[in-house]
């Protein structure tokens, strides 16, 4: 589904991606997980079309889509939900849907959506500004789930959400890979991350070091040195 | 009976100066930023009616159409050509375009009409007059809250229920996020500018009617539509119709009491008060920016 | 003729001296400056017509510009800077209002005639008299604006440009040196006001036209931000420019709008194509294409 190799860029100072290489298959949950500060959200904003500066190589289904627009992307059925609280405030959660439903070719409707998504129907009609956090990341992942995306790429859904809300959350990925949506996930939560996807690269200093199942970098001694700051042997895979 | 004359007076200004303000607060909304040819907008849509009703011997509808079209076209080219360029340069640098612009609509406009003042006489059908408790209203006058409530209500209806104005207002709340999301943005600026010019386009064709043009018009006009959104709460349409309103009707009751001469002084007096006393405007929010309604 | 355009020069580079001061180095907006210069004419005209003499004419001017630039500064100032843009947008357009509509102190549209020369330059005879002296006013202009370019005040009011979080936080007040900006070059564009009246002897509401503040942002613009010796340059440049343009034959209905609108896109291609100027091409804190810096808010804001 998607594939990067040797993929550099920054914002126009110094690189912060210094050698991405990773891969999704089609279907698959793959988890990006790294320090703080590593690049993990640069990589996600690099192939969502939004990195000022990207060089190396990014291909979807064997097509390269380095450059395209996150418009573009869309188009060809990639969803990105970058970090953050991902709403328009002054907009209604009704509206969301539908801005959506307004862009992506193979919309399905906001009605099909609110059938898996029911804790939003008693808030269609609030704008987005006032409601919990974790309304607000359920709403962000109800509006992808709308656009019927081939590829999800989303940025520390789980951030400053109580645990209850966090596997709410989790629950909708899993949701999404069940219905053969391909997940690209960034997370500092690396172990929910990793008990959650079927495979994961770990990135250190914007180049990607490990690779592994998620189950068995939960515990490679080498993940937690990377947590600590401490340099890895291992070459990168 | 005179209070209630100049009532009626204020208020058609400020039924005009609405329409103005109104493309002040759309493109403050998406872009945070004050556009300031948007009064000589207005002052090309009234020599492009001129032009349509006595050059091309157009009628009033169809001379609105030549206004309300042109200018959108206009709007567009400004910000295609004047502000796109420098979006990602800083608020001040697009002003310098800005006044540019400005300085060289009136100076063309000059070169192809001259300096002189220009009235256009209205058509046979709205030149008589009714009597509403004793104050006089014209045709004309009941012709400009006509197209003033309807041109409101179409915008209103454009931003609040379509998908042209949900992809506005949801690049005017989030622009980043509204790029990541695939929102043309660059489509729903310059919605943002044809709408807001098209509007100016109509108040130029009315203001013709009922008082005079010259190309150096637009200044003074663009001054006081801006106090208008300032006194309405920047950002916000019903605040520049109810802030155009107010001013439409102190402005008349200034030129009253001071003479007529006065009149322009009112709206720059009225924005530094507002600036002073209340800056987020009467119906604002502390935080302005975004596109109510 | 020669003579006349000298005057016409030094009072525009004393214009462009006084947005520099504001614009260049503190980036303030000040889209008054046109207002400021009528007032600063206006004073020296009345005050010389009332039998002033040259040094009370000329200090009563510079307060009357500096009490000018107070009085913008107070609604706009604390906002952000492009309200101030149009404040001072507006403050231009009521002055040229109260000129026109005063009647009995300005003459209304008429304005001021036979405004006498200063003592001291009245035996130098006309013309040439009227140059040295607008030169001389220029050379005081220059010096007080690069004296306080290179002194620790020129210093804050560039990091009141560049970051007021950062003025804040080193315990300075970036609002107290914005206010005063303001009435420096308040006061500068009304020394400008009195070379233009003494050397001119006529004043009228025209001077406060928009058109003169767009001129010299042009003038600013080609001389480079920040630079007193580019502002000069600039400013004497523009007239040389307009007084060249005299010289095609055409009507004056259609030579002056055209000035205008070639002004006026100059000013235009220059923002867009050569932003950092002409004459001293300025370098320091502005990002690649912008003509004005950004605050360090608008910086981060974009980021
Ligand atoms: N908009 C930006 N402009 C410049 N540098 C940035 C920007 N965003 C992030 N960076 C830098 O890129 C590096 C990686 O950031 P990021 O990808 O957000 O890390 P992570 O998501 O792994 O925590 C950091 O050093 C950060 O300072
Ligand atoms: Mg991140």
């Amino acid at each position: 589904m998607l594939e990067l190799r040797g993929v550099a860029g920054g914002y126009g100072g110094p690189q912060v991606l210094r050698g991405v290489t990773l891969r999704v298959a089609a279907g698959e949950f793959v988890a990006l997980i790294g320090p703080n500060g590593a690049g993990k959200s640069t990589v996600l904003k690099a192939v969502a079309g939004v990195l000022p500066r990207v060089e190396g190589e990014i291909a979807l289904e064997g097509r390269p889509v380095q450059g395209l627009s996150p418009r573009a992307l869309l188009a060809l059925g990639v969803v990105y939900l970058p970090q953050g609280r991902n709403v328009f405030p002054s907009l209604t959660v009704l509206e969301h849907l539908e801005l959506m439903r307004d862009l992506a070719p193979h919309a399905l409707s906001p009605e099909a959506v609110l059938e898996r998504f029911p804790a939003l129907r008693p808030l269609l009609g609030r704008r987005a500004g006032l409601l919990s956090g974790g309304q607000q990341q359920l709403l962000c992942l109800a509006r992808a789930a709308l656009a019927s995306p081939r590829l999800l790429l989303v940025d520390e859904p789980s951030l400053g959400l109580a645990p209850r809300v966090v596997e709410d959350v989790f629950a909708a990925l899993a949701d999404l890979r069940g219905r053969g949506v391909s997940i690209l996930l960034v997370e500092q939560n690396a172990r929910r991350a990793l008990a959650a996807a079927d495979r994961a690269y770990v990135l250190e200093l914007g180049r990607t070091r490990l690779e592994g199942r998620g189950r068995e970098l939960l515990e490679d001694p080498r993940v937690a040195q990377l947590y600590l700051g401490a340099p890895v042997s291992a070459s990168a895979p | 009976m005179i209070a209630l004359q100049i009532l009626v007076y204020g208020l058609v200004t400020g039924a005009n100066y609405a329409l103005v303000a109104v493309g002040y607060t759309l493109v403050y909304g998406i872009l945070k930023f004050i556009n300031f040819t948007h009064g000589d907008v207005a002052m090309v849509g009234s020599f492009l009616a001129l032009t349509a009703i006595g050059a091309m011997g157009l009628g009033l509808p169809a001379a609105v159409g030549v206004a309300v079209v042109g200018c959108a076209i206009l709007g567009m080219a400004i910000e295609r050509v004047a502000y796109r360029p420098l979006r990602r340069a800083g608020r001040l640098t697009p002003l310098l375009t800005a006044i540019g612009v400005s300085l060289l609509l009136e100076n063309l406009v000059q070169l192809v009409f001259g300096a002189a003042i220009r009235t256009f006489s209205p058509p046979p059908y709205l030149a008589g007059t009714v009597v509403v408790a004793g104050a006089y209203v014209t045709g004309v006058q009941i012709a400009i809250f006509a197209a003033t409530a309807v041109a409101v209500a179409v915008l209103a209806w454009l931003i609040g229920r379509t998908a042209l104005g949900r992809q506005i207002r949801a690049t005017a709340d989030n622009f980043d996020l509204a790029v990541a999301m695939g929102v043309p943005t660059d489509r729903a600026i310059l919605a943002v500018f044809a709408l807001g010019s098209a509007l100016a386009g109509l108040a130029g064709v009315l203001f013709g009617m009922e008082t005079t043009v010259t190309p150096t018009m637009g200044i003074s006009l663009g001054i006081s539509a801006f106090a208008a959104v300032v006194l309405g709460g920047i950002g916000s349409v019903p605040g520049a119709v109810v802030g155009a309103l107010v001013l439409g009707v102190a402005e008349n009751v200034g030129a009253w009491f001071l003479g007529g001469s006065w009149s322009d002084g009112i709206g720059v007096l009225v924005l530094a008060l507002t600036l002073l006393v209340r800056p987020e405007g009467l119906l604002g929010r502390r935080d302005p920016g975004a596109v109510k309604l | 003729m020669i003579a006349d355009a000298v005057v016409l020069m030094s009072v525009y580079a004393i214009l462009t001296l006084a947005l520099n001061l504001s614009l260049g180095m503190a980036g303030l907006f000040n889209l008054g400056l046109a207002g400021f210069f009528a007032i600063g004419a206006y004073g020296t005209g009345l005050l010389a017509i009332a039998g002033w003499p040259f040094p009370a004419v000329l200090a009563a001017d510079l307060v009357l510009g500096a009490a000018a630039g107070l009085l913008l500064a107070f609604p706009s100032l604390r906002l952000r800077g492009d309200y101030l843009a149009i404040v001072a947008l507006g403050f231009g357009q009521l002055t040229e209002t109260v000129l026109n509509s005063w009647d009995g102190l300005t003459g209304g549209a008429n304005g001021l005639d036979n405004i006498p020369a200063p003592g001291a330059f009245a035996h130098v005879s006309g013309p040439v008299g009227a140059a040295v002296f607008a030169l001389a006013l220029l050379a005081v202009a220059v010096a007080v604006t690069e004296g306080l370019r290179r002194s620790p005040y020129g210093q804050l009011l560039g990091a009141v440009r560049d970051d007021e979080v950062l003025v804040q936080a080193l315990g300075k007040s970036p609002h107290t040196a914005k206010v005063t900006a303001l009435m420096l070059s308040g006061a500068l564009s009304a020394l400008g006001g009195a070379a233009y009246a003494y050397a001119i002897s006529y004043v009228d509401p025209g001077l406060a036209d928009f058109q003169t503040s767009v001129y010299v942002f042009l003038a600013l613009l080609f001389g480079g931000m920040g630079s007193t010796w580019g502002s000069v340059v600039g400013g004497a440049g523009l007239v040389a420019v307009m007084e060249a343009l005299q010289l095609v034959n055409l009507p004056t209905s259609v030579t002056g709008p055209a000035q205008e609108a070639f002004f006026a896109l100059s000013l235009i291609l220059l923002t867009l194509w050569r932003p950092q100027g002409v004459v001293a091409p300025a370098g320091a804190g502005r990002r690649a294409g912008a003509a004005l810096p950004a605050t360090a808010a608008e910086v981060a804001e974009d980021a």
